[in-house]
């Protein structure tokens, strides 16, 4: 014990940020390291298209028709002569986004509504939950539909008509959490010195009830990105000439026997995408479970 | 406590693999339980107590714990039994009481049926028989309406009845040996007398060996015939209840008395004095001291020896008694007495917790 | 009840608790907590209130508090009504009371920092910022006996004794008049309870603090309090200076309870009378009419059937017990929801 006579000032902050050890269990991860390193590279690919894409992606040659891959075109050019690794580089961002914006409108109106519903519980749990129940029972594909059908087509609705398909999901998500977080003793111990809702909910529940949103997160972007794939495949999302993945697959769907590579490249790249948003959300639900993370963190009693 | 153990456990050690590497939580323990007698072994937390009875029935993950010596059940050695053999004596040869009645039953079944699953395990009674078998038991253990309980649930009953369901369940098969892990630690203190008045009376009838595991000072003074104070997974103290609790030699024997709030001599001149407090914490398994294994928190430290080396267990007096005093301390300094209230009040009042491990 | 300057004050508190409903949908029954307390805390006095498991001791030092509402009688603090107070006065007086919890592993949030949490009440009443809180925060681990060095650190790097020491920190911020310590040391070991214990009695010394010591542990409530007050059922049956209660106590529920205590004295122990109730506790969804322990009660006799018992001066200075034994005195049920005991 050391006991200086005259109490200095303390560092209020923490000795050893948590982001940072979250980091650290991730990277101890192997499978979901690699899906993180990958993702990674995706989105710097997204975010660098135009310069990374070896040609525009509406550079029509009608000389290099369905040329199968080559040194000039990995990944082989399509019926109208367009390099596909340009396309599929540039429709990287064009899924990407859509998967962010779809995901990001979820995310906050579904976790806003889940933490109300959760942790005010009466009333205002019985109104928002019977809301969100509404909208879950109505099919997805057709909610969408309906959306761009009134909004009509284009990524910007194809987001939202994603994201409103999700928003539930978070809500319920976030509402099984929190009701698990709101009974907590340091919830209540909070509360006996006086804090305000808000401050409860922003400094208290949210965080300790964030895990499970934040695994449903990685999780979701998975889906809008095949969802946002499928609604472009049915000709609603993504419009061409734009290069999206799911509509460059629906493009090739007519020349699967005739030039593979057409829907081949695409479909491996939300293939990919997919795949890796879901290691990591598998990976990121064992790192922020607090039991995992005190036996591999070392603490604990 | 005549002709032959029901119990005789030989320098039982427990390992287990942790993440944070190996832990021995039992280190060398060796006691016995006679027909009839009931040893108490306290401790603390992480004290190993729990673990080190785990261990007799098997009862540890068999990947992560690594148990060595000697555990004779009427002469046969539980360590090294076959697993089918084993599951046969854990009714007939070992009950077992849990620490928490909410969890140890299953929620979904009927009262009923897991008492004559229980029943059926180890005998060839039929259905209905067992049934009634059943409903004596829980007669036995003075459950009102024993037919009634057996058609209800587990959530229906109160803590203390369910804990009562558990000891009939414990016993349905008249084990030699009953072992209770922190039994009444989950009860009310009146229900808690129940529960002991109880299993003292069943066990006066049936002549069962009983182990009690308890963190609690007072219900092994009232019910132990021999106590074994455990600490760092080492037997510190023992001796029958009357020389361990009157007499304490051990300074971590005496310091925990010391730190019990006395309801039976608590004001000196009407000013109740503070308690004593053994300092720090208790040592993690993974990070046994070397020497004396209470040393780091020992207030005597009179020997050269408490550092570097673990002091065995030697008799304190005479010898010649059927249950001799035994510490395992280098400490020789025997002045204080019975008699005095503030039994290892030399520690010091509030004394800080040590820094963080 | 002895003299001095009441800090808090209840008269006929209850707290009851609607079972099952909700939207659009009738309760089933009323959990009776609280029901129907009468209890004075006398400025600078250490109160045990001890109690078992359901008999609402938890429920009263939360209604003290204002943490779970009440449903009836009256309530107030330092003069001031807290029935219905909202707001800024709420507020305030969550800084003027604080509260240690049971659980030290539960009631720190496991995401923020020790001086995090210590400091929420001087960032929630604005006492101190910046580098005063700071200062702030490291006296205040040093009054609890922590080394203000392991502010920067999570609970999970703690001991259950420090961090409740941390609690204890936390309570402490505001500089409160009036501590509840609900169950404060149920889940430390022995040797640890008794560090807690004394860190209680210090600051209470210290601090001129008035203190509400829940707990089931008579011997612990002995050591600590100046008066004890038991509860049964959601009522407070028997209150008085520790000695009395303690040595002496009127209620037959007190004298089983007292008895049933074990002793870590094994001479004492085999010459001791044990006694042994028969039955559980009633639900407090079903109190029984009149006295609420006739259920239980050796010396039950026909008053205790109709007439509640109300709390009256008996045995030593200052004691008081509601028991017909001591002459009937209380009001005859006439409850029209027609309670009746089970059996």
């Amino acid at each position: 014990m050391t006991a200086p006579p005259e109490p200095a000032a303390v560092s209020l902050k923490p000795a050893r940020p948590r982001w940072r050890e979250t980091l650290g269990l991730l990277a101890r991860n192997p499978t979901a390291a690699v899906s993180a390193v990958l993702l990674l590279a995706i989105v710097l690919i997204a975010v660098f298209d135009e310069t990374l894409a070896p040609q525009g992606p509406n550079e029509i040659s009608v000389g290099d028709r369905l040329q199968s891959p080559s040194w000039a075109h990995p990944f082989g050019t399509d019926d109208l002569g367009r390099d596909i690794l340009s396309r599929v580089i540039l429709g990287a961002g064009v899924s990407l986004r859509v998967g962010f914006l779809a995901v990001g409108i979820a995310l906050v109106i579904g976790t806003v509504i889940g933490l109300l519903a959760g942790f005010y519980g009466r009333w205002v749990d019985d109104v928002l939950m019977r809301i969100m129940d509404m909208l879950f029972a109505f099919p997805a594909v057709l909610l969408a539909i309906a959306v761009l059908a009134v909004r009509g087509a284009g990524s910007g609705n194809t987001a939202l008509a994603i994201g409103i398909v999700y928003i539930p999901v978070f809500a319920r998500v976030t509402r099984a959490s929190v009701l698990g977080v709101r009974e907590e003793v340091y919830v209540r111990a909070s509360r006996s010195v006086g804090a305000s809702d808000l401050r409860l909910l922003t400094r208290h529940v949210l965080p300790n009830a964030a895990p499970p949103i934040i695994v449903q997160t990685s999780i979701s972007l998975a889906f809008a990105v095949l969802a946002e794939a499928a609604l472009s495949f049915l000709g609603l999302g993504t419009q061409p000439p734009n290069p999206s993945w799911g509509l460059m697959l629906a493009e090739g769907r007519g020349f699967i026997d005739l030039a593979w590579w057409l829907a081949f490249f695409p479909g491996m790249a939300i293939f990919l995408t997919v795949l890796c948003f879901n290691l990591l959300g598998d990976g990121l639900r064992d790192v922020l479970d607090p039991k995992q993370r005190t036996l591999m963190a070392g603490g604990g009693r | 406590m005549s002709g032959q153990p029901v119990l005789e456990v030989e320098d039982l050690r427990v390992r287990l693999r942790t993440p944070r590497g190996p832990a021995d939580v039992v280190n060398g323990l060796s006691y016995t339980v006679g027909a009839g007698e009931t040893v108490a072994v306290v401790g603390e937390s992480g004290s190993g107590k729990s673990v080190s009875v785990l261990a007799l029935l098997g009862l540890l993950p068999s990947g992560v714990a690594t148990v060595t010596g000697s555990a004779r059940l009427q002469g046969e050695d539980l360590l090294t039994m076959r697993p089918d053999r084993l599951r046969q004596v854990r009714g007939p040869g070992a009950g077992m009481v849990f620490q928490d009645p909410m969890t140890s039953l299953n929620p979904v079944l009927t009262i009923g049926r897991q008492v004559v699953e229980g029943i059926r395990a180890h005998s060839d009674l039929d259905k209905a028989a067992a049934r009634r078998r059943a409903a004596e038991l829980l007669a036995e253990v003075g459950l009102p309406d024993p037919e009634g309980t057996l058609d209800r649930y587990p959530h229906e009953l109160s803590g203390g009845m369910r804990q009562r369901v558990i000891i009939a369940i414990a016993l349905s098969n008249s084990p030699a040996l009953l072992i209770a892990d922190e039994a009444t630690t989950a009860l009310d203190v009146t229900v808690q007398a129940q529960i002991i008045d109880l299993v003292e009376k069943l066990q006066a009838e049936r002549g069962t060996g009983v182990i009690w595991i308890t963190h609690d000072l007072g219900v092994v003074a009232g019910i132990a015939d021999r106590v074994l104070v455990m600490y760092g997974g080492r037997c510190v103290e023992d001796g029958t209840v009357d020389d361990v609790l009157e007499n304490p030699v051990h300074p971590y024997t005496r310091g925990l008395l010391g730190a019990l709030p006395d309801l039976a001599q608590p004001a000196v001149d009407g000013v109740v004095p503070d308690l004593a407090t053994v300092p720090g914490v208790p040592p993690a398994p993974t990070d046994l001291p070397k020497g004396c294994v209470f040393w780091p928190r020992c207030p005597v430290r009179g020997d050269a020896r408490c550092e570097t080396e673990q002091p065995p267990l030697t008799v304190i007096g005479s010898a010649d008694v059927v249950l001799p005093h035994r510490a395992a301390t280098w400490c020789t300094e025997r002045t204080f007495g019975a008699e005095s209230p503030g039994v290892g009040r030399t520690f010091g009042a509030e004394s800080p917790e040590g820094g963080l491990r | 009840m002895s003299g001095g300057d009441v800090l808090v004050s209840a008269r006929g508190l209850e707290v009851h608790f609607p079972i099952g409903g909700g939207f659009r949908r009738k309760p089933a029954g009323v959990l009776r907590a609280v029901d129907g307390v009468d209890l004075d805390i006398v400025r600078g006095e250490t109160l045990g209130l001890v109690g078992e498991s359901g008999c609402g001791k938890s429920t009263l030092g939360n209604a003290l508090l204002r943490l779970v509402p009440t449903t009836g009688g009256t309530l107030t603090f330092d003069g001031t009504d807290l029935t219905g107070l909202q707001g800024r006065r709420l507020k305030e007086l969550r800084r003027r009371a604080g509260m240690v919890f049971q659980d030290p592993f539960a009631s720190l949030d496991p995401r923020r920092t020790v001086a995090q949490t210590v400091s929420e009440p001087l960032e929630v009443h604005g006492l101190r910022t910046g580098r005063d809180k700071a200062t702030r925060v490291a006296e205040l681990l040093e009054l609890v006996g922590l080394d203000p060095g392991v502010a920067g650190r999570y609970p999970h790097e703690f001991s259950g004794g420090q961090r409740q020491r941390v609690g204890i920190a936390r309570a402490l911020a505001g500089e409160p008049d009036f501590l509840v310590c609900d169950e404060a040391i149920a889940s430390l070991d022995v040797s640890v309870q008794a560090q807690v214990l004394n860190l209680l009695r210090r600051l209470q010394r210290q601090l001129g603090l008035t203190l509400l010591f829940i707990s089931h542990d008579l011997s612990a409530v002995r050591h600590i309090s100046d008066r004890i007050a038991v509860m049964y059922l959601g009522r407070v049956v028997e209150i008085g200076p520790a000695e009395a209660v303690g040595t002496d106590p009127q209620m037959p529920y007190t004298q089983a309870l007292l008895s049933a205590v074990p002793l870590p004295h094994p001479k004492l122990e085999r010459e001791r009378k044990r006694i042994v109730l028969t039955g559980d506790v009633p639900s407090p969804a079903a109190v029984p009419s009149g006295c609420r322990f006739r259920t239980r009660c050796p010396y039950v006799f026909e008053p205790c059937d109709d007439v509640d018992p109300a709390l009256q001066p008996v045995g030593a200075p200052g004691q008081q017990a509601a028991c017909h034994l001591h002459g009937v005195v209380g009001t005859p049920a006439t409850t029209p929801e027609g309670v009746t005991a089970t059996p």
